[in-house]
């Protein structure tokens, strides 16, 4: 679809007077690896939401609204803070999907380029280390990332998790 | 120690894997897909009917880079096929890869193939042959870039499908004519680096790198930042620019483009000639590759692109007869005009190009002898002999990625290029490093040892790598003896006498590293006559190994019944020992003789 030369979004984006190439400009192709990866993962987070959704009892919501309060207050008050696990869970597994299993995407998609732009860490484990038979740099940024995203979950846990309610 | 128990496991292994069946099972991974996919099949087909000692077994494991990958992860785990293609960018990898290897010219010698890499073509033949004229792969498929043209739609935008292309002057004309008539895409390519790098240094004869492009020694350096090479890249960054040249991606992405009608000009192997004859539905031709009329010596000649085929190290002899016959199959006559025919790779032996004439093929197809014309048309000079640098996949990595700066304007094509230079020498440094010290400690005996008691650690150990280190030497010239290093500390012996292969006499022991480790471990491991004897010191210098292999070892080599694997192998931590003695009856059965111990 995205194709330089043959895809139809390239074609009608071409229409719109927007050349699409994302073979060579480097903002576009991250832009486009973040949206399909992003695409793959909307069904997971919609079933989540769903069911956090259905999870919420009705009897809560309805007597803040007898209390007076609005559709808007009482998703702030009471929805939102009811799917906060959920809410929660799914950033961190969201998290730890944007560093590591975009790999997928990139590889077919962009191999990392045009220049680096899309050559994220994991990418550069892969690529160093595979291609490049470097294994030793490759064992040791698989380390950093590692540390990279458990300080990131940690700071999840700690801080985010205060806000959070079960 | 875990990198023992797998190999004791592999022994394991081979040991139960009987000549179960009457055919002797040979394994092919090549990185052909597609219609090049099918023709291989169809040539192992062939081989596989044409006699019945031998069952050729074919295998995709994805592009070129994949299928190297796929080669060394396979070789690292023990579990590497009798033949793997390698494209011509891993030739250095592999040359350097002493012990994983097979070279053809041992191969061919070793099983009594009549071989002669004479009968192949200078350009091919130089490319994969030692600087002392020994042939260490079979040239498999081997092609030169060349111009493609849509020649319909030249008629369509007004020019004349025969206008003189032979110069990129010339070339750059057309295309502001075909702008002009409105075409998208005038002139796209494939594989960038290598048509507008390397072989356009070579086609007017600059150098790609020093040491003659790598040929006369490790210590090269890249030099493509040259006058030509900038001049060409700026003109066409200008081009993208302008739209007319239009980049499709780091591979062969762009011939979907030109196969489609898409694009007018198209450089691109003369190996696209199968893909684009089934798919194209306009009229085409092929040119030479322009060059740059004024540079001094140019048109030199292009150089070669495309795999040879690696025969891999660690089999049985009875696999290496089977495939010394197919790969002399291969490159018989018939079969090589054949595929020449088929797919537009150079027909590798000189036999085979005048039996492709014979049959009147030329004729038929005019153009298709271009590429070999033009590859052989002048005696190559030092810089378009080919080029061969260590880690070139990377390389080529580094250079698409500073192109695409220029075709996206981002950089000029001096600052692109003085960036790839610079970081391509970084990674050629880091290769002879790594190669300079493995092949340093291969060629001198006991050097090992005397370096390692230089420093004044590990005393402990001296002794017995020096007797280790002299007992195979008197054991007979075919003994090996490895030394195997492991993490700082840890040491590994391994006494490996084979007949055939001169592998290193002695490795490690200088620096322990463990990536050199690895690649030697299954190779020892997979010979039935090997034995191994593992040592495993503790952190505190005090070695199992010292007491636990040495003595044996010593002595065993010559004691042990021929068919004998022994395995000994000392572990010690925090002071403790534990030996196992394995001895194992090839291809029968494995006994455990007996357990940890004591020492």
């Amino acid at each position: 679809m995205f194709n330089t030369r043959v895809g139809v979004v390239t074609w009608y984006l071409g229409l719109l007077g927007y050349d699409w190439n994302h073979v060579l400009n480097q903002g576009q192709a991250m832009g486009l690896v973040v949206a399909a990866s992003s695409w793959g993962r909307i069904s997971y987070n919609f079933l989540f939401f769903l069911a956090g959704l259905q999870a919420i009892p009705r009897s809560v919501i309805e007597a803040a609204a007898i209390d007076g309060a609005r559709f808007w207050t009482r998703f702030r008050t009471i929805v939102f803070p009811l799917l906060s696990p959920t809410t929660f869970f799914l950033l961190v597994v969201n998290i730890v999907y944007a560093f590591f299993e975009t790999f997928g995407v990139i590889h077919t998609i962009t191999s990392g380029g045009p220049q680096q732009a899309t050559t994220i860490l994991v990418y550069k484990v892969f690529s160093d280390g595979f291609v490049g038979q470097d294994l030793g740099s490759s064992a040791a940024q698989s380390v950093v990332l590692l540390v990279v995203v458990s300080i990131l979950t940690i700071i999840q846990f700690r801080y985010i998790e205060r806000r959070v309610h079960y | 120690m875990k990198a023992f128990s797998i190999s004791t496991a592999l022994i394991c292994g081979l040991g139960l894997a009987g000549p179960a069946a009457a055919q002797t099972e040979i394994e092919f991974w090549h990185a052909f897909t597609g219609r090049l996919g099918d023709l291989v099949a169809e040539q192992v087909a062939t081989f596989n009917e044409s006699q019945s000692a031998y069952h050729v077994t074919a295998s995709n494991k994805g592009n070129y880079s994949e299928t190297l990958n796929a080669g060394i992860a396979a070789f690292r785990a023990g579990e590497q096929p009798d033949i793997l293609m390698v494209f011509e960018v891993g030739t250095a990898t592999m040359m350097a890869a002493e012990g994983a290897v097979y070279p053809v010219y041992q191969l061919m010698e070793d099983t009594g193939t009549p071989f002669d890499p004479d009968a192949f073509i200078g350009a091919v033949k130089g490319y994969y042959t030692t600087t002392d004229g020994k042939m260490l792969s079979m040239p498999f498929n081997s092609s030169t870039p060349v111009l493609w043209v849509n020649r319909d739609m030249l008629g369509e935008a007004g020019i004349d499908p025969d206008t003189d292309l032979s110069t990129w002057q010339k070339v750059g004309a057309v295309l502001d004519q075909l702008k002009e008539a409105g075409v998208d895409c005038p002139m796209t390519t494939a594989w960038q680096s290598w048509i507008h790098l390397e072989n356009l240094s070579a086609y007017h004869n600059v150098p790609f790198a020093t040491q003659e492009n790598g040929f006369a020694g490790l210590d090269t350096e890249l030099v493509f930042n040259g006058p030509v090479q900038v001049k060409h890249i700026q003109t066409l960054g200008d081009w993208a620019k302008e739209g007319k040249f239009i980049y499709a991606g780091r591979r062969n992405e762009g011939g979907a483009n030109f196969r489609a009608g898409d694009c007018a000009l198209f450089t691109e192997s003369s190996a696209g000639y199968a893909g684009i004859k089934s798919e194209a539905e306009f009229d085409f031709g092929v040119r030479r590759l322009p060059y740059w009329e004024g540079v001094e010596g140019a048109p030199q000649n292009t150089i070669i692109g495309g795999a040879s085929l690696w025969v891999m190290a660690g089999q049985t002899d009875e696999e290496y007869k089977g495939v010394a016959a197919f790969l002399n199959f291969l490159s018989s006559p018939e079969i090589q005009a054949k595929w020449h025919q088929d797919t537009g790779y150079l027909p590798i032996t000189k036999a085979a190009g005048e039996l492709t004439r014979e049959q009147g093929f030329y004729d038929e197809n005019p153009g298709t002898e271009i590429a070999v014309e033009q590859m052989t048309a002048k005696e190559p000079t030092a810089n378009s002999k080919g080029i061969r640098l260590g880690s070139f996949d990377q390389i080529r990595g580094i250079i698409d990625e500073e192109l695409e700066a220029v075709w996206a304007g981002d950089k000029t094509a001096q600052e692109a290029l003085d960036n790839a230079v610079e970081r391509g020498n970084v990674l050629l440094r880091r290769f002879e490093q790594a190669t300079r010290s493995r092949i340093g400690r291969a060629r001198r005996p006991g050097a090992g040892a005397r370096r390692r008691s230089a420093d004044g650690k590990a005393r402990p150990f001296q002794g017995y790598l020096a007797a280790a280190a002299a007992g195979p030497a008197a054991a007979g010239d075919h003994s090996h003896l490895l030394l195997l290093p492991g993490r700082a500390g840890d040491l590994a012996i391994a006494l490996h006498p084979r007949p055939v292969r001169p592998v290193a006499a002695i490795r490690g022991a200088g620096e322990f590293r463990v990536p050199v480790l690895r690649p030697l471990l299954p190779r020892g491991l997979r010979h039935h006559r090997d034995l191994l004897v593992a040592g495993h010191a503790g952190l505190d210098g005090r070695g199992a190994l010292s007491r636990g292999a040495g003595r044996p070892a010593d002595q065993g080599v010559g004691h042990l019944p021929d068919l004998a694997d022994l395995a000994l192998c000392g572990g010690a931590r925090g002071g403790r020992r534990a030996v196992a003695l394995h001895v194992q009856y090839p291809r029968r059965r494995r006994h455990l003789v007996s357990g940890p111990s004591r020492l």
